[in-house]
């Protein structure tokens, strides 16, 4: 080490030598995080110290200036001010921009935002679809029900099931369609029960009945593809049909036995006319109780 | 001590820039202050070789920097700083003489052909007397003031500034400790910038004009 090293150098010939050595050392810091080589802890506190200290800041600008004419990339210099003037213009910018800052946050939270609401947007039209969704074996059970609640008038809707026997939708099918319908209707109270807060007592106990009946309308409305009705093609009479529609002939109340009826001819037959011509019944045992079976070797 | 001199590592250069970015991205606009005071004379250097006219330069050199700021945002760290910030120069620079009907010059200047003297010597054609003089002047000062410099700190400015080398190589270049290295760094870069002050002083306080009469 020589005796220059030893020697620093203050600017200020008549300064407080406390003061200058608090200078030099800022300024020596300063070197340092030019070059990259200050501790990121040193180097956070000099940056937060740069912001409010001009005379540092100029000392940053002519030595980065000095390197680049020692690498021979300066000597196009700016107008004095020019940092200044750059900070002015952004300072407007932000003022008709409506922004201090240049996307960052702001796109952050704009993408977020964006995203959020495609996903509800998603998400509606999903619910929409799944409960719009055209089920071709129970077109007229799960489309009444949005009218059946919005008029109030649940018990129209058994007339409007098909006169064909319908198939009834599959056991997932319903459960969407009951949890879509609970959800939907339940919506509405909750709305209600919000509003009601800031009104009286009864009012809001009357607007929470009221909206209490949305559900049972629809859950009536999902009901009949439970227990649907249909219309006997050939006795005219209404019959109720459960769920599984098949084999009928095994289904109490149902025309069990008829020429296209297919059965095993083990039941149904006590109340039915006898088969005019069936080959594919089985042989039974004759039992005294049974005519219908008494009846079968007959017809072979 | 071993292990806090491994976490307490001291950034790269580049990484300075990143931690000047992303305290910008976080709304501290006095960072980016620090980044357009560590470039705009490049910047302006770069511009200068598109655009002839001093103040035009100027122009196109500020606009070159808000729009920067304005995409700061989106800038992910992938790229160096500078390497970004030198793209947007060149596109201001050629969409500045489009607008104004003039063709722009049908190659680009990449960053490391930036300052090449056979890139650079066709654009430099069209420097003012002005803008040639300043330059010669501000080099010419900065040379003396390195020539005058002690033999120690002149090296270690050199290896530092020219060739790019660490503290630590330059310390085991010139077999003394890092902090005196640091010391003779910081000295160097005080005796240059004692000189290069009245020059820019002068250039503060005098119009482009006024300093070619002198």
């Amino acid at each position: 080490m020589t005796a220059n090293d030893n020697n620093m150098k203050s600017t200020g010939g008549d300064r407080d030598p406390a003061v200058d050595r608090i200078l030099d050392h800022n300024r020596v810091q300063l070197s340092a995080l030019m070059d990259g080589e200050l501790s990121p802890d040193e180097a956070r506190f000099l940056l937060r110290r740069l912001e409010h200290d001009e005379e540092l800041r100029g000392c940053w600008e002519r030595w980065q200036l000095g390197g680049d004419v020692m690498r021979g990339l300066g000597g196009a210099t700016v107008r004095a001010g020019f940092a200044g003037r750059v900070a002015d213009a952004i300072a407007a910018d932000a003022g008709t921009d409506g922004r201090a800052i240049p996307a960052s946050a702001r796109s952050r939270w704009s993408r977020w935002s964006g995203g959020a609401a495609l996903a509800a947007s998603v998400a509606v039209i999903a619910m929409f679809l799944v409960r719009h969704s055209p089920d071709p074996g129970a077109p007229a059970v799960s489309t009444p029900a949005p009218v059946a609640v919005s008029q109030g008038t649940p018990a129209r809707a058994a007339p409007q099931v098909p006169a064909t026997p319908a198939r009834a939708p599959a056991a997932p099918d319903q459960a969407a369609q009951l949890a879509t319908a609970v959800a939907v209707a339940d919506v509405p109270r909750k709305v209600l029960a919000r509003r009601s807060r800031g009104q009286s007592q009864r009012a809001a106990r009357r607007a929470i009945r009221e909206s209490e009946q949305a559900p049972v309308a629809v859950a009536a409305n999902a009901a009949p593809a439970v227990d649907a009705a249909a219309v006997d093609p050939f006795s005219g009479q209404v019959v109720r049909l459960p769920n599984r529609p098949w084999p009928r002939a095994l289904l109490p109340g149902s025309p069990a036995v008829g020429a296209f009826t297919v059965d095993y001819g083990s039941r149904g037959t006590e109340t039915a006319a006898p088969h005019s011509f069936y080959p594919f019944v089985p042989p039974a045992t004759p039992t005294p109780s049974d005519d219908a079976a008494a009846d079968a070797p007959q017809r072979r | 001590m071993a292990e806090v001199e491994v976490t307490q590592a001291p950034p790269q250069e580049g990484e300075l820039d990143h931690e000047l970015v992303r305290r910008v991205q976080r709304g501290d606009s006095a960072a980016f202050d620090l980044l357009v005071r560590k470039y705009q004379h490049r910047i302006a250097g770069l511009i200068g070789r598109y655009i002839a006219d001093w103040s035009e330069c100027q122009d196109v050199a500020q606009e070159t920097f808000l729009r920067a700021y304005r995409a700061l945002g989106n800038f992910r760290g992938d790229a160096q700083f500078y390497t970004w910030l030198h793209r947007i120069a060149v596109n201001t620079a050629k969409n500045h003489l489009v607008s104004h009907h003039r063709r722009p010059p049908t190659d680009d200047i990449d960053v490391e052909d930036a300052e090449q003297y056979a890139s650079g010597a066709r654009l430099r054609d069209n420097d003012t007397p002005e803008r040639e003089l300043m330059r010669q002047q501000l080099e010419q000062t900065v040379m003396r003031a390195v020539e005058a410099l002690p033999e120690e700190l002149r090296v270690a400015i050199t290896l530092r500034e020219v060739e790019g080398l660490s503290y630590e190589e330059i310390a085991k270049r010139m077999d003394c400790p890092i902090g005196t290295v640091r010391s003779r760094i910081f000295r160097a870069r005080e005796a240059i910038d004692e000189e290069m002050r009245p020059l820019m002083d002068s250039a503060d306080s005098a119009t482009p004009a006024e300093r070619a009469k002198r």
